[in-house]
């Protein structure tokens, strides 16, 4: 659907200049007003809410504060502004199903009500895990791909490239890019799952040059692909973002816009936050033209941007259903870990994210991720992956409040220790790497896990 | 006004994060003949004090915290230049940035925010920072401290770049360097010689006190 990235590029340089603290120190005053006004209210027993109205208005305050704020642009230090009219003229546009990918690997998005039984698309992939390059990396791709639960296969992010360190703004990151896009293509061809739709935020992509370079129909990102084009937290962008996004529209390439609306930063609390990443789920996905929008709350206490605390979950829930009551545009729900793999609080974390993603009317990952790095390689693997995917299929249908039961008793098992959770394993160390046969221990650990989820009530039919 | 009330209206206009308030309490403090350095310590202090534990308990937040830090050191400008050297409290310097490549900024300004909070002068040279211009600046200004930041995987080498460049340009020793953000951590930290690893925020705090001990 043509959006508004046009105006948004041509927007990006027209106004008065507004300084980058002035524009950040003004975002809380507001949004404080706008809490008191729609009354939207965190409340700690309700991960999952099941408030209708309140869904309703934080829809209606996202609105009024996107069309009011607007996003800040980096390079030109002006703010673009579109109008409610703009806003809608792209939602109601906005049509599904969209079909993704090639021949009998295609993948359908639509637009999810609701308590429906729609059928979510499950995004599986380590975007933010550093894991090894080459053989290992493609060892990784395969483990995702292989899982039937994963529609789309997202990247990881290659620690080196031919053992040289990826370095921003330089040629290896060019060639690092379309490597890494290779390695995926060639796991999917592996595993037997050639046309299989790629998401792709390249990890050795710190500047705009190397996601450029990836577009290539032979073995790259193709037409009906993916490619990650984020905000800057809060409601910001630059020219760097919009080149991607340009160079993928241009391209037949999906935009999939990123929001992180922080808790504890300049949004202020969990309310705030939430208004603010329902503002930006509405100006991402009209200033690139967006197909979806994946939306990450971070808290500011959890270094490495996990998505499974509390108040995050609650933000998913709520900007989901407002989403999913006020419009047909679909939203993905990031699930970023705070646990590795190898434990018990990784699966526990993952079956959180998943219940809350789709008994919120929206669409599971890209994940499982975490943001890691230096000598934190690999700890990633399809196991968490697998667990993802099969509460994603088996709560489709799911009330919200026997949803939101299960995500506590899910919280139960690591609240504790988020943030400083136990330390975790590399996938060598809990696979077969060869044949990519998981070890029995981590599968038990994983049977075990699904067992107590299902007495819980979540209905697994295998 | 009376000192007690005085006292009262620095530490509401502190931690409300009214640098004008603060600004005007702090010049009648002055004309009543208030000790400045009392002042400091018992009406603004423990207000920034209060603002850095409510932060950390999730009370408050960055634009609250960076009002305040801001009402602080609009109460310092006025009563610092009447306080001899001597008495006056120690401050160290801090020049801290986004490394090259890397335009996440949020969690730097997170640290600035609680850095100034507790007593530090801070010196923010931005996001993208190439590594010349850390080491020309930290040179030129004279901090005692260098922090690096990054959330992308690809921003860690330019932070050891940093530290490489301040060794061959034979002014390591001068400085120490701290690093933090997402992909980092001690074994990174150890790894490239910095002298400091910041897991949180507030840890950033911390080890920033325990390197200027040092």
């Amino acid at each position: 659907m043509p959006g508004l990235h046009f105006e948004m590029m041509e927007r990006a340089d027209q106004g008065a200049r507004v300084r980058e603290n002035e524009f950040d120190k003004s975002i809380f005053p507001r949004l404080k007003e706008l809490i008191e006004k729609y009354q939207i209210k965190y409340d700690r027993s309700q991960p999952i809410p099941n408030d209708d109205a309140m869904a309703d208005r934080l829809f209606a305050a996202g609105m009024e504060y996107a069309i009011e704020k607007g996003l800040w642009v980096l390079n030109t230090q002006k703010v673009v502004h579109f109008s409610e009219a703009e806003i809608w003229r792209y939602l109601d546009n906005y049509h599904t199903p969209l079909t993704f990918g090639y021949g009998k690997d295609q993948v359908m998005l639509q637009a999810r009500k609701l308590d429906s039984y729609d059928r979510p698309l499950v995004i599986g992939g380590g975007a933010g895990s550093s894991m090894t390059e080459g053989e290992v990396y493609v060892k990784h791709m395969m483990n995702f791909a292989m899982e039937p639960t994963n529609d789309m296969v997202a990247n990881g992010n290659p620690a080196w490239i031919e053992g040289r360190e990826i370095r921003p703004y330089s040629p290896n990151e060019v060639h690092g890019a379309i490597q890494e896009v290779g390695w995926i293509r060639e796991a999917i061809r592996r595993v037997g799952r050639p046309g299989m739709p790629l998401f792709v935020a390249p990890g050795c992509a710190a500047s705009a040059p190397p996601a450029v370079a990836i577009i290539n129909e032979e073995r790259g990102i193709r037409k009906g692909d993916f490619m990650y084009a984020a905000l800057l937290t809060e409601l910001k962008s630059d020219y760097d973002r919009l080149i991607r996004a340009t160079a993928a529209l241009e391209n037949g390439v999906h935009v999939a816009t990123l929001t992180a609306p922080m808790i504890g930063g300049w949004a202020g609390s969990a309310e705030g936050a939430a208004i603010c990443g329902a503002a930006e789920v509405l100006l991402g996905a009209i200033c690139h033209s967006s197909t979806i929008v994946v939306l990450h709350p971070v808290h500011m206490s959890l270094k490495n941007g996990a998505t499974t605390h509390r108040q995050t979950l609650w933000i998913e829930s709520i900007v989901g259903q407002a989403f999913s009551r006020n419009t047909r545009f679909p939203i993905g729900q990031n699930v970023f870990l705070d646990a590795r793999a190898g434990t018990y609080e990784v699966l526990w974390e993952a079956a959180a994210n998943a219940i809350v993603a789709i008994s919120s009317g929206q669409h599971t990952g890209p994940g499982p991720s975490g943001i890691t790095g230096g000598d934190d390689v690999d700890m990633i693997s399809g196991i968490e992956l697998r667990m993802l995917g099969e509460t994603s299929r088996a709560v489709v249908g799911m009330n919200r409040t026997q949803a939101n039961e299960i995500v506590k008793m899910c919280l139960n098992k690591y609240e504790a220790t988020l943030g400083n959770p136990p330390k975790g394993k590399r996938m060598q160390e809990l696979y077969n790497i060869n044949k990519l046969q998981v070890n029995d221990n981590w599968l038990d650990m994983f049977c075990e896990v699904k067992s107590q989820l299902k007495s819980w009530g979540v209905p697994y039919r295998y | 006004m009376t000192e007690s009330e005085i006292l009262k209206q620095l530490f509401d206009t502190v931690f409300q994060g009214n640098p004008t308030g603060t600004l005007a309490a702090a010049q009648h403090g002055l004309e009543a003949g208030l000790s400045p350095l009392m002042m400091i310590e018992q009406g603004m202090t423990p207000a920034i004090k209060e603002v850095g534990d409510r932060f950390g308990e999730g009370e408050m937040f960055l634009p609250e915290m960076v009002a305040s830090a801001e009402a602080m050191e609009a109460g310092l400008q006025v009563l610092e230049p009447h306080i001899g050297q001597a008495q006056g409290p120690k401050k160290s310097r801090i020049l801290i940035g986004t490394v090259q490549g890397d335009i996440h900024d949020i969690g730097k300004n997170i640290v600035i925010a609680l850095l100034k909070v507790n007593g530090f002068e801070v010196v923010d040279i931005g996001r993208d920072v190439p590594s010349t211009v850390f080491v020309d600046k930290a040179v030129d200004m004279g901090v005692e401290i260098i922090g690096l930041s990054g959330l992308l995987t690809t921003s860690m080498p330019m932070m050891r770049d940093v530290i490489q460049m301040l060794e061959q340009d034979g002014v390591r020793e001068r400085f120490k360097v701290m690093i933090g953000g997402g992909p980092t951590s001690q074994a990174y930290a150890d790894k490239i010689g910095a002298d400091g690893y910041g897991e949180t925020a507030f840890s950033a705090v911390s080890l920033s006190n325990q390197l200027i001990q040092k």
